[in-house]
C-alpha cells in the first residue's frame, strides 16, 4: 500500500488516459479479482508521465513491480475489468526514492481504439508521446507520435514499408482503417534514422478532415 | 371456571376478510421489526421468486430481453397471483419501476404511513431484484417505495 | 465495482472477510480470505442485524441513526457501519483485531461505497 491523500473514485471512465490528466502527482489505484483472490494496481504519474508501477496480491502480498506490472495493469484495462479506479495525490519522488524497483521508463498503458472513434484518436493524438500501432485486415503500421506529429513510421505486417512510404501507405488506407481497424497504444519503440517521417502532422490533419467529413455526411443524412 | 367454547366455521371463508388479517398480521411485523425488516427483503424476495418459478408456472427460459423477462414475472403476479388489479414493470435504462393498482397489501402500507413510518419492505420488489440478479448478474437496489390511495409504485436502481 | 473498498480491508490485519450489502439484504460484492465463511448468507444476516439496531436507537433514543454495530463473539467481531441510504459495509474479524484501526477504515471506506451507489 502506498502513501497518499485520496481524492475521489473515478467510474465508468472511457480511457485510462482520460485518468492519467486528472492528477498532476499522484497515483491512480484499481482493484480486480483474480481467480480466489485480489490484486491491487498502483500506476505513479507526474505530469501525465507514468514513472512508476506496482500490483500487489491482496491475500498472498505478492508483489510485481516496474515495467512487468504495467504491462498486467494495461492487460486488465484493455480487458476491461476495472470499473472504478481511485485517485492519489503523494509524493513520487519519495514513493521512487523508498521502492526504486516501482519505477519504469517511458511507461505507457497500452490501449485499444476502435477505428471509427475518431474523437478518441484525436484526444489521443495530441496528447500522446509514444508508439502507436495501427491495425487493418492483413497490414499493420506502428508508428512514433509525439504530440499530433509522427516522428517515425514502419510497416509490421504485410508490404515491408519504413519512413515516409509507410506513412504515405497508412494515409492510402486510412479510410479502411477508420471502418474495421483499430489503434493500440503502448511498447518501447526506438526507431532508426530510416523509420523518420519528414512531414508527420499530415495524419492528424488527415484525421480531422475524415472527422469533418463524417460529420458533414451525418447533417446530411438528416 | 368457563369452559373453553369450541367454534366451527360455519360460513364460506371470505377473502376479503383473509387480506385484511394477512395486511394486519404484515403490519405488526413491520412495526415490530422496523427497519429490521428491510434486511428481510431480500431472503423473501428469493423465496418468492422461487414458489413463482416452481408452482406458478413463472419461466425465463428463451429470452434474454430484460422487459420481455419482467412482462413474464408481471404476468403470474397479477394473473396467476392476482397480487394486484393491473401491474407494470418498467424498465428505462438503470431505472426499474413497478406500479401496481390496489395490491393485496396496500392496507398494510396505508397503515404503517397512517402511524408515520414510511414503508421500506416490498417483497415483490424484491423479487424483481432477485430475477434480475439472476438473469443478468447485476445487483438491484430498492429505491423508494410510494404508496396512496390505490395505487404502490417502487422504484429500483440497476447497479452496473 | 468495489474491488479497491474489499482489497482496501481485507488488507487490515485480522480482517477476514468483507461484504458490501443493500439494506435489502443483498450481496452486493464481498469476498473472504478464509473459505469457511459463506459471505453471501452473513449479507442477509448483517442487513437484519443493522436494521434491527435501527430500530432499537429509534425506540431508545428516538432516532433512528447507527454509526457502528459491532457484534463481538468468543470467535470473532462483526463490524458494521452504514455505506450511504442504501447499502452497509461490514466486516468479519479475528476477536484479538485492532478495532481502532479496522473502524478508520471502514469509516472512510463506507463514504467512497457511498458516493459510487
Amino acid at each position: 500500500m502506498l502513501p497518499g491523500k485520496f481524492l475521489g473514485v473515478v467510474v465508468d471512465f472511457e480511457s485510462t488516459r482520460e485518468l492519467l490528466t486528472k492528477i498532476k502527482r499522484g497515483y491512480l489505484k484499481a482493484s480486480w479479482r483474480d481467480g480466489d483472490s485480489l490484486k491491487t494496481g498502483y500506476v505513479l504519474v507526474s505530469d501525465g508521465a507514468i514513472l512508476g508501477a506496482l500490483v500487489e496480491d491482496v491475500l498472498s502480498g505478492e508483489r510485481i513491480e516496474g515495467n512487468t506490472a504495467l504491462q498486467k495493469i494495461s492487460e486488465i484495462a484493455r480487458s476491461k475489468r476495472v470499473r472504478a479506479v481511485e485517485l492519489y495525490e503523494a509524493d513520487v519522488t519519495e514513493i521512487l526514492r523508498e521502492n526504486p524497483s516501482i519505477r519504469v521508463e517511458n511507461g505507457v498503458i497500452s490501449e485499444e481504439i476502435p477505428g471509427w472513434d475518431l474523437d478518441s484518436l484525436l484526444l489521443l493524438l495530441t496528447t500522446y508521446k509514444g508508439e502507436l500501432r495501427v491495425h487493418n485486415g492483413g497490414t499493420s503500421w506502428r508508428l512514433y507520435l509525439d504530440r499530433g506529429v509522427v516522428k517515425a513510421a514502419q510497416t509490421i505486417r504485410g508490404p515491408s514499408l519504413k519512413g515516409n512510404k509507410a506513412l504515405k501507405n497508412l494515409l492510402w488506407e486510412i479510410g479502411k482503417v477508420m471502418k474495421d481497424g483499430r489503434f493500440e497504444t503502448g511498447g518501447f519503440w526506438e526507431f532508426t534514422a530510416e523509420d523518420e517521417v519528414n512531414n508527420g502532422g499530415v495524419f492528424k490533419e488527415g484525421v480531422e478532415l475524415l472527422r469533418e467529413k463524417r460529420r458533414v455526411d451525418n447533417a446530411k443524412g438528416f | 371456571m368457563t369452559e373453553a367454547k369450541v367454534v366451527e366455521r360455519v360460513n364460506e371463508r371470505s377473502e376479503e376478510m383473509a387480506t385484511k388479517i394477512n395486511n394486519l398480521i404484515l403490519y405488526g411485523i413491520y412495526k415490530v421489526l422496523g427497519a429490521g425488516a428491510r434486511g428481510l427483503g431480500n431472503s423473501i424476495g428469493e423465496e418468492l421468486l422461487n414458489t413463482m418459478i416452481e408452482e406458478y408456472g413463472l419461466n425465463f427460459e428463451g429470452s434474454d430481453d430484460p422487459q420481455e423477462l419482467l412482462n413474464r414475472f408481471t404476468e403470474v403476479m397479477i394473473n396467476t397471483l392476482g397480487f394486484a388489479e393491473k401491474g407494470e414493470i418498467i424498465v428505462n435504462g438503470n431505472s426499474v419501476t413497478l406500479k401496481l393498482d390496489n395490491p393485496m397489501d396496500l392496507y398494510a402500507l396505508q397503515l404503517l404511513e397512517k402511524k408515520g413510518m414510511k414503508p421500506m419492505l416490498y417483497p415483490m420488489a424484491n423479487a424483481i431484484a432477485v430475477a434480475i440478479k439472476k438473469f443478468s448478474g447485476k445487483n438491484v437496489l430498492i429505491k423508494e417505495i410510494r404508496v396512496s390511495d390505490k395505487h404502490v409504485e417502487v422504484d429500483m436502481l440497476i447497479l452496473g | 465495482m468495489f474491488e479497491n473498498v474489499i482489497a482496501d480491508l481485507l488488507r487490515v490485519d485480522g480482517v477476514k472477510g468483507v461484504a458490501i450489502v443493500s439494506k435489502d439484504g443483498l450481496l452486493i460484492e464481498g469476498q473472504a480470505s478464509d473459505r469457511t465463511i459463506d459471505v453471501e448468507s452473513v449479507a442477509a444476516m448483517v442487513a437484519t442485524i443493522y436494521g434491527t439496531a435501527l430500530n432499537v436507537s429509534n425506540e431508545v433514543f428516538h432516532e433512528e441513526a447507527v454509526d457502528i454495530v459491532t457484534l463481538e463473539s468468543p470467535k470473532g467481531k462483526i463490524i458494521t457501519v452504514e455505506a450511504g441510504e442504501n447499502a452497509v459495509l461490514t466486516v468479519l474479524t479475528d476477536p484479538k483485531v485492532n478495532l481502532g484501526l479496522v473502524r478508520i477504515y471502514l469509516k472512510r471506506n463506507a463514504q467512497k461505497v457511498a458516493s459510487m451507489l
